[in-house]
């Protein structure tokens, strides 16, 4: 009786299962099966052909691109990369049984099962050569596709049915070998580039930048943010990526030590009396005499500087990790009549209690939430909620990054105050002959 | 929320002991019996503690915390080294590559479960998984 109700009931069941499945198998993103998808295939491409190459790729080469990049352009990047590895089968480095996965769900980490020509099943040599080629031609078809430069990390491993062996078990032991070799690439890339900003530290070559923080109705310049680079054109140029670096490889606190003595060193001939000088400070880096203790104050006088004019912008993840001895520095530093900014709010580390805790005099909303808010009903929301916030503990707000005319009017209406950003004003260097003298 | 902690020792008898006693207090426990599957392990699983033996054939503990480190998604997750050896040069190198804390075999269960405690407490209020 009533098969087609019966059969309809089913039908919307086993469609809800199906996505809930699909949720969990596919990266929607990249619209990539997932490893736990792909197992089943692999594992028949491993049967059928005897020996099968597992190629690890992974883009999570440049740590600040994320937030460089806001996460929206961090998507858009990990579909180009998938769009290009996929496009390997028109030059004919992929076939038709080969399997493309990501890692998981919205994973940086992709890999390719190759069951390799089909007479004659790889062997080590002929498996590297043909990821050789691969990475040569996916190298090539990024550089067409994507407007910023995109690097990744390889590795890979042949797997060899073994009877004693499940497939399975094959299958994990190739990938903890792939992983691992890209991992060791990065890492050694990783000494290599560390032994540089030795070098860098070493010299001193850094330079320093101001952009200025504006008055958004009166555009009048409140201050400015200091940022540090290395040599124009060198390795070291992108400031973001410097800082990660530093902070990875244990030289965090010597660079932000050179760079904070660069900026105060050539504040007083820049700076017209009254204006803020915002200066980034890492949480490590808090605990340092030279970068927030006597040695800075030390410095600040030196350079004839107020101390209010002295802004120490603390990340918000420092206010996050709520530790005690950073707390006991900011309140000695708003004590002595430093200011205190939290910066990148709205980056994802929100804790609003701890934050409030640290009771700011600024709090800068970051990139991420300024980037099209035009025309995001939910950042604009979210932004609201914040300004909301900051009036009540009497802090200043300051939106960053912004970079159209559509956005600063966004944020203006919202009751922000303060804003910095391209639109206003890029970066500019401070000389360096007036920084040194 | 149960924490997920990461055992990582090539003994298999330290690790099925482990395994019984924090799964018994209530941890998720998942392990791994060398370094190049701890790196897979921690990848997949994004523990929110890794307990890691110093002493492996192979590759040893302090390969593992300095490849853990090279990618954002692992770099941040606490690591408590494992070993025999009491050496003071032992403790300032795993402090400097970023361990969080540093526990001496042989030892005590209580002692163990204080530390592992203490780690969670001190970053309890940082985001669980990361972002």
């Amino acid at each position: 009786m009533k098969p087609q109700a019966a059969a309809g009931r089913d039908y919307f069941r086993l469609r809800a299962e199906w996505l809930r499945f699909k949720n969990n198998v596919y990266d929607a993103n990249t619209e990539l099966p997932t490893l736990s998808a792909v197992l089943d295939d692999a594992r028949r491409l491993v049967e059928d052909r005897g020996a099968v190459g597992l190629v690890y790729l992974d883009l999570g080469g440049d740590p600040q691109l994320e937030s460089f990049h806001g996460w929206l352009a961090y998507d858009e990047l990990l579909r180009t990369f998938a769009r290009s590895l996929g496009g390997l089968t028109e030059d004919g480095l992929l076939s038709a049984h080969d399997r493309v996965a990501a890692l998981s769900v919205r994973s940086d980490k992709f890999l390719v099962f190759l069951g390799g020509p089909a007479r004659t099943p790889f062997d080590a040599a002929s498996l590297q050569a043909h990821v050789l080629r691969l990475r040569e031609r996916l190298q090539e078809r990024l550089a067409g596709e994507a407007p910023v430069p995109i690097k990744f990390h390889d590795g890979h491993a042949l797997l060899r049915r073994d009877p004693m062996l499940r497939t399975e078990r094959l299958i994990h032991r190739a990938l903890d070998e792939a992983m691992l070799m890209s991992r060791r690439r990065r890492s050694s890339e990783e000494d290599r580039r560390a032994l540089g900003l030795d070098a860098l530290i070493e010299s001193g070559e850094v330079s320093t930048f101001y952009q200025p923080i504006v008055d958004l109705t009166t555009l009048q310049v409140l201050g400015h943010e200091v940022f540090s680079r290395g040599p124009a054109g060198g390795p070291f140029e992108d400031a973001e990526g410097l800082f990660a670096l530093a902070e990875r490889t244990g030289r965090l606190v010597d660079f932000e030590r050179l760079c904070r003595s660069r900026a105060l060193l050539s504040a007083h001939r820049h700076l017209p009396k009254g204006r803020k000088l915002f200066l980034n400070t890492s949480a490590r880096a808090l605990t340092d005499n030279d970068v927030a203790g006597s040695g800075f104050v030390r410095l600040v006088e030196n350079e004839g500087l107020a101390h209010d004019d002295v802004v120490l912008e603390i990340n918000e993840r420092v206010a996050f990790e709520g530790r005690t001895d950073y707390g006991a520095v900011l309140r000695e530093l708003k004590r002595g009549g430093f200011r205190i900014a939290i910066d990148d709010m709205g980056a994802g580390y929100s804790s609003l209690h701890s934050v409030v805790e640290m009771e700011p005099d600024y709090m800068k909303f970051d990139v991420s939430l300024v980037r099209n808010i035009d025309r995001s009903l939910i950042k604009r929301s979210l932004l609201e909620t914040l300004v909301e916030l900051a009036a009540k503990i009497r802090a200043e707000v300051i939106a960053e990054g912004i970079e159209a005319e559509s956005e600063l009017t966004a944020v203006r209406d919202l009751g922000v105050r303060l804003g910095q950003g391209r639109y206003l004003a890029a970066p500019a260097l401070v000389p360096a002959a007036a920084a040194k003298a | 929320m149960k924490r997920k902690i990461l055992v990582v020792d090539d003994e298999d008898d330290i690790l099925n002991f482990l395994e019984l006693v924090l799964s018994e207090k209530g941890y998720e426990v998942v392990t791994a019996s060398g370094g190049q599957e701890a790196l897979t392990r921690a990848q997949l699983e994004r523990p929110d503690l890794v307990l890691l033996d110093i002493m492996m054939p192979q590759m040893d503990g302090w390969e593992v915390l300095k490849l853990l480190r090279v990618d954002e998604e692992t770099a941040e997750i606490p690591v408590a080294m494992l070993s025999a050896r009491t050496e003071a040069r032992d403790r300032v190198q795993g402090l400097q590559e970023g361990a969080i804390d540093y526990i001496c075999k042989p030892f005590s269960l209580s002692e163990l479960l204080g530390k592992i405690e203490a780690i969670f407490s001190q970053a309890g209020v940082s985001a669980p998984n990361g972002k």
